[in-house]
């Protein structure tokens, strides 16, 4: 018998029961399942929505998806209010877009300096301050600001959006550091990696599934942020249609745009839990 | 003139080989918690032959994985001198390898990426450590999962992955703080064949802390007791090569085995 056979069996990388921290998974739901959940919650909707009979205080899921379809690609009544794209489309395409792009810039930075600052005392002491101060500041609250500093176009809102996205993931980065055991970078630098190549090639990979997941709160975190500060103040975007059709009391529209947010987030989300799932597969 | 310089070059060779692989002196380490000092080694003195197979043995909390971790630079002294091959220890060392007790090889690297990881690393050309890895991964039984990730492997192949990846690193000192302690009986006597194996065929200096009296006997050309923050007692080990399990029946080994017991539990004893 040979040493290696001597060896207790390999573990199968097939569904483990429990997780390495010793929590039971929960079994996978099919999307049988999940289609279902969606179709009990339409047809519960449409019953209430049946009783309720008012258009104005609820409409039914069909008038929400008929009134969508019909200002998906254009709208005459938002041509009219001044918008200049008047589609649900191209201001879908606006919020997410920018919001995309606020998450990528916010995440690498906050990523870079949770890291950072976990292991460098000056890089602590500066990102602190934003990441438990400024991070606890409602969105709300801080928009102003950021239009003052910044203006009312594109770059405020991309400012302000990866500020959030950099605390969010810049915190989560900071715990990853501090909990990463200190037992691999001992045994790194015994195998002679100076400082610089045990972050680039310790803990960066090593914290990486918990930075990725990071990514995940901080895509919605982006999503709901840019579509909040479009209702305050934009030109484009959902935020601004639902502020508009609010303001009309249009609660239809209002469903079906936030509704469409939602379905794309969690779209966003599932394509993103798919590349994590390639980048860490040694997990 | 030839003939000085061949003169100095020979001196200096002999230098080198007469130059202990460890010489520490006067090594105290103390910590400082919220409510005390402690002091786990305090005026500790070894030397230690190149070559030499030493396993450190000790109760817990005696210092004996203090002492590694100060052998390896992973913890700086308080006073003393800790020299290894003649140069002050001055922090971690791709000539000082270590073994850890609990999983450290990275988790994101498969099997032959971890065995090359320190020679990559370091930048040395692939050319050099190519073959060596090569080696070193069929000599610890890993031929054919070089592709595998470390969750693929049990806990005994990820520590022959550990194995493999420090004698790849071709370090002059190998220290092993309690490297086998979690495993189970079989896999922990073929993880000693291999590194005897290893051993035998490097000549590499090795430190290795143990708690288990038999373990220690098996390995070891030297045992150190560490108790009360100094070596409490030192024993060579002669047995012949290989140590199977008929040592067991050797009233020497025996003997041994009650001195050592007998050291060892004194600090228990005194405790209780």
């Amino acid at each position: 018998m040979s040493a290696t056979q001597l060896d207790t069996a390999a573990v199968s990388p097939a569904v483990p029961a429990r997780t390495a921290g010793g929590r039971r998974r929960l079994p996978r739901v099919g999307l049988g399942w999940r289609l279902l959940g969606i179709a009990v919650v339409l047809v519960a909707w449409q019953l209430a929505a049946l009783v309720v009979d008012s258009r104005g205080i609820l409409p039914s899921p069909i008038e929400v998806a008929r009134d969508f379809g019909f200002s998906f690609f254009d709208d005459a009544g938002l041509r009219y209010l001044g918008v200049k794209t008047p589609g649900y489309l191209p201001n879908l395409a606006y919020t997410i877009g920018a919001s995309a792009l606020a998450w990528a810039i916010g995440s690498v930075l906050g990523a870079v300096v949770g890291l950072l600052s976990a292991r460098i005392q000056l890089f602590r002491s500066v990102s602190e301050p934003l990441f438990f101060v400024f991070g606890a500041v409602p969105a709300l609250v801080l928009a102003p600001f950021f239009s003052v500093w910044f203006g009312q176009g594109l770059e405020n809102k991309l400012v302000l959006v990866a500020f959030y996205c950099f605390v969010s993931v810049g915190l989560v980065a900071q715990s990853a550091a501090q909990a990463f055991p200190p037992s691999s970078e001992e045994y790194a630098a015994t195998q002679g990696l100076d400082a610089r190549a045990r972050f680039l090639h310790v803990l960066v990979p090593g914290t990486l599934p918990v930075v990725l997941a990071g990514l995940r709160i901080a895509l919605a975190t982006a999503i709901a942020v840019q579509t909040t500060i479009e209702l305050l103040g934009s030109q484009f975007g959902a935020g601004r249609l639902i502020a508009l059709r609010a303001s009309q009391g249009d609660l239809s529209s209002i469903i079906g745009l936030s509704l469409a947010l939602g379905a794309i987030a969690v779209a966003l989300d599932a394509l993103l839990r798919a590349i994590i799932r390639g980048i860490v597969r040694w997990q | 003139m030839t003939s000085t310089t061949s003169a100095a070059g020979a001196s200096a060779v002999e230098s080198a080989a007469a130059t202990p692989a460890f010489h520490i002196t006067g090594l105290e380490v103390s910590f400082r918690t919220r409510e005390r000092t402690v002091t786990p080694l305090r005026g500790l003195d070894l030397d230690v032959p190149r070559g030499q197979f030493l396993c450190i043995l000790g109760p817990s909390g005696q210092g004996k994985s203090t002492l590694l971790r100060v052998m390896a630079g992973l913890q700086p002294p308080t006073a003393g001198e800790v020299l290894a091959e003649g140069r002050a220890v001055t922090g971690p060392d791709a000539n000082l390898g270590m073994v850890f007790q609990q999983d450290a090889i990275p988790q994101w690297l498969r099997v032959r990426d971890n065995v090359s990881f320190g020679p990559r690393m370091r930048g040395v050309p692939a050319s050099e450590w190519g073959p060596r890895v090569d080696h070193f991964i069929e000599a610890v039984g890993l031929a054919g999962r070089e592709r595998a990730w470390p969750k693929e492997l049990s806990g005994g192949m990820r520590k022959r992955v550990a194995i493999a990846a420090v004698f790849a690193n071709d370090p002059d000192i190998l220290l092993m703080d309690e490297p086998f302690g979690s495993l189970d009986y079989f896999t922990r006597a073929a993880l000693h064949e291999t590194l005897l194996k290893l051993w035998a065929e490097t000549a590499k200096t090795t430190v290795f802390v143990t708690h288990d009296v038999d373990e220690a006997i098996k390995l070891a050309d030297r045992i150190i007791v560490v108790t009360d923050g100094r070596v409490g007692l030192d024993v060579s080990v002669d047995f012949d090569r290989p140590r199977g399990d008929e040592l067991r029946m050797d009233p020497r080994a025996d003997e041994l085995r009650q001195g050592l017991l007998e050291v060892l539990q004194a600090p228990a004893r005194m405790q209780s």
